[in-house]
């Protein structure tokens, strides 16, 4: 893995996937360890292909079999080559005891976004669903006005594309990105932590998010008042 | 340390680890999104094999 980030993402969406095809592929005996390794934060490591290249047919009879609707596709988390999945719906989450408040305010954020609860700040472990529900409240603001443009992006994508955008000198042009968002969906925020300058750069867009009513939801392991190592004043604005 | 020694690995170690890595990635494509696969495991690959530990280290 490159970074801590992918370690996280990786354990979350592929542990078991990768431990059944090293038993499929490579020996059934073997077990999977996984480590970050910061030489993969070079696409051309001799230990890595170009997987786009390889997976693109199977992306384009995949989106086929999904029945995407062309304004489905039409979200800036294509452009920044993150998953955002039709499948996470609110008919397909889970309602128990412990979610069933989250799930009612994601309901009332979908149906009056950016008025019910703006930010929604959904909070919990690993596991619980967190990711599901802010991607349902973002499918369905798309099904009810396929014009909108929802985007999703795990926290740590947010952090490279501002990187990226600082060493380019072109941070200018990524907030104006965000100019055409209606709603903006950043998972796992407590990787926020430490990141000053990505804080700051987070700040003003969040704030001009608010300002402009567009609908924030926000995904964490714990809630705004326990974060660590972020700014107190990006903290409030999450506890609104 | 496994990761110190990657750099010095012969042609023949990357071939067989480079050669793994996409078996794996075709056998997780079989039952994973592929946008998903696209978008978390561009940069992940196999850097070991641990014969003794029966472990594959990623």
């Amino acid at each position: 893995m490159p970074n801590e980030f992918v370690l996280t993402q990786v354990k979350k969406f592929f542990a078991k996937p990768l431990q059944e095809a090293i038993h499929a592929v490579y020996n059934n005996q073997f077990s999977l360890s996984l480590v970050v390794y910061s030489g993969f934060q070079d696409d051309k490591h001799p230990l890595l292909s170009n997987i786009k290249k390889k997976f693109q047919s199977i992306e384009k009879a995949g989106s086929k079999k999904n029945d995407i609707s062309p304004a489905m596709k039409n979200t800036l988390s294509e452009y920044f080559g993150i998953l955002f999945d039709p499948n996470y719906t609110f008919d397909t989450f889970v309602v128990g005891e412990h979610n069933r408040f989250a799930f009612s305010a994601a309901k009332a954020a979908a149906e009056d976004p950016g008025n019910a609860y703006n930010p929604l700040f959904l909070y919990g472990n690993v596991g619980l669903g967190k990711t599901h529900l802010m991607q349902a409240v973002g499918n369905a603001i798309i099904r009810s006005d396929p014009g909108k443009v929802v985007l999703y992006l795990p926290v740590g994508k947010l952090i490279d594309e501002i990187v990226s955008a600082i060493k380019a000198n072109k941070l200018q042009n990524l907030i104006k990105k965000f100019d055409d968002v209606d709603a903006l969906l950043i998972d796992d925020i407590q990787f926020l932590a430490n990141k000053e300058k990505t804080q700051e750069i987070f700040h003003n867009i969040f704030n001009d998010f608010h300002m402009k009513k567009k609908q924030v939801i926000l995904s964490s392991d714990r809630p705004p008042k326990e974060l660590s190592n972020i700014e107190p004043r990006l903290k409030s604005r999450f506890g609104l | 340390m496994l990761l110190d020694t990657i750099d010095q690995y012969d042609m023949q170690t990357k071939e067989l680890l480079y050669n793994l890595r996409d078996q794996i990635l075709d056998h997780v494509g079989q039952s994973v999104d592929s946008k998903k696969i696209v978008s978390f495991l561009a940069k992940v690959g196999v850097i070991g094999l641990d014969e003794a530990e029966k472990t594959v280290h990623i």
